[in-house]
């Protein structure tokens, strides 16, 4: 009902819109910037960009998804841009050669019986924020927007096995990373 | 030892992302090979604690503060797309007529003028790539213009005869 308001040219309706889901674009912003300078203006121009597009919006997905989507667009879009979306020369020669870590010992700590969902937040956050920038996207793309591999790789620009091999990392250092994780740290 | 490819296999088959018959292979070399199955564990483990939720980043500013700066970026992209004033536009369209005219004319002139050497020049046309040498009354200088190379030599002869 409110987006229908924005539609027709609603600014109060719009603002109540951006009261509403503007710290979930935020957060996503976060997720994969890191910084929270560029998160905030990031999440300020996918904004703008919604108020342009409002008439575009069908309501095939909730709205909260469709401006997330519109900020991970432009986050990606920054990341190309200043040329950050790219594999370093490490991880490429690590996913070439066969990836170093599925030699790594394999983990199954369990967190989540030792801490509360508040703490296991914050102590994933934590790991994930020690990954590289493309481990984290492919992370963000494919666990927190839910999308299938060959939609992070056409998001991403990059192949299909690469978005594999960018996850199967990105996991197996999150696995280890966890594993060292100390209880008295996060009480 | 799992191979690189049978490890982002497994890992497939946890994201759902295999077609039916080759989830069912996997699924029964998960059931006899304990590597795999505990390769499989881990990648599940850690795929529940990433979606366990997005940790909460919140904005610091207010939302008055917030939405002045969105309201202001609107205002700004409104205005770059609002067409130019009644003034404005006749102007610019001077400007493009004028400027397409010019080139009209440039093209035609270079068409209608001969810029090719012929005998029925005109006195004072040059061809473009002739040089011409002409005496002048004053014998002892001689000038020499090259339309080619867009210069004019004057020869002075120091010795009178």
């Amino acid at each position: 009902m409110l987006v229908r308001t924005a539609q027709r040219g609603d600014m109060q309706a719009f603002e109540e819109l951006v009261a509403r889901h503007r710290d979930k674009v935020y957060a996503r912003a976060f997720s994969i910037l890191r910084d929270a300078d560029e998160a905030s203006d990031v999440s300020q121009e996918a904004w703008i960009k919604s108020w342009q597009r409002l008439a575009q919006f069908q309501g095939d997905s909730s709205f909260a998804t469709w401006i997330t989507r519109i900020a991970i667009n432009l986050c990606l879009d920054q990341l190309r841009r200043q040329k950050r979306l790219q594999a370093s020369s490490i991880d490429e020669m690590d996913e070439s050669a066969g990836g170093v870590e599925r030699h790594l010992p394999f983990h199954t700590p369990n967190l989540a019986d030792r801490l509360e969902r508040g703490e296991l937040r914050q102590c994933v956050d934590q790991a994930m924020a020690k990954l590289s920038i493309e481990h984290r996207t492919a992370l963000v793309l494919h666990e927190f927007e839910e999308l299938e591999y060959k939609e992070v790789a056409r998001r991403m620009g990059c192949s299909i096995g690469t978005v594999m091999s960018r996850l199967f990392y990105a996991r197996r250092r999150l696995a280890a990373i966890l594993a060292e994780v100390k209880l008295e740290d996060y009480r | 030892m799992i191979s690189q490819h049978d490890a982002l296999e497994i890992q497939s088959f946890v994201d759902g992302e295999l077609p039916r018959a080759q989830a069912e292979r996997v699924g029964r070399r998960l059931e006899s090979d304990p590597e795999a199955r505990a390769l499989s564990e881990e990648l599940r483990l850690t795929r529940a604690w990433v979606r366990s939720g997005e940790a909460v980043a919140r904005l610091e500013d207010s939302r008055e503060f917030y939405w002045s700066r969105i309201r202001t970026g609107i205002e700004r992209v409104e205005r770059q797309g609002r067409p130019a004033s009644s003034w404005a536009v006749r102007a610019i369209g001077l400007w493009r007529f004028a400027a397409a005219t010019c080139v009209a004319l440039a093209a035609a002139a270079f068409l209608i003028f001969p810029h090719s050497p012929t005998d029925k020049s005109p006195e004072g046309w040059l061809a473009v790539d002739q040089e011409i040498e002409s005496p002048l009354e004053n014998a002892n200088t001689f000038s020499f213009r090259s339309e080619a190379a867009r210069m004019t030599v004057v020869w002075v002869n120091t010795q009178v005869n």
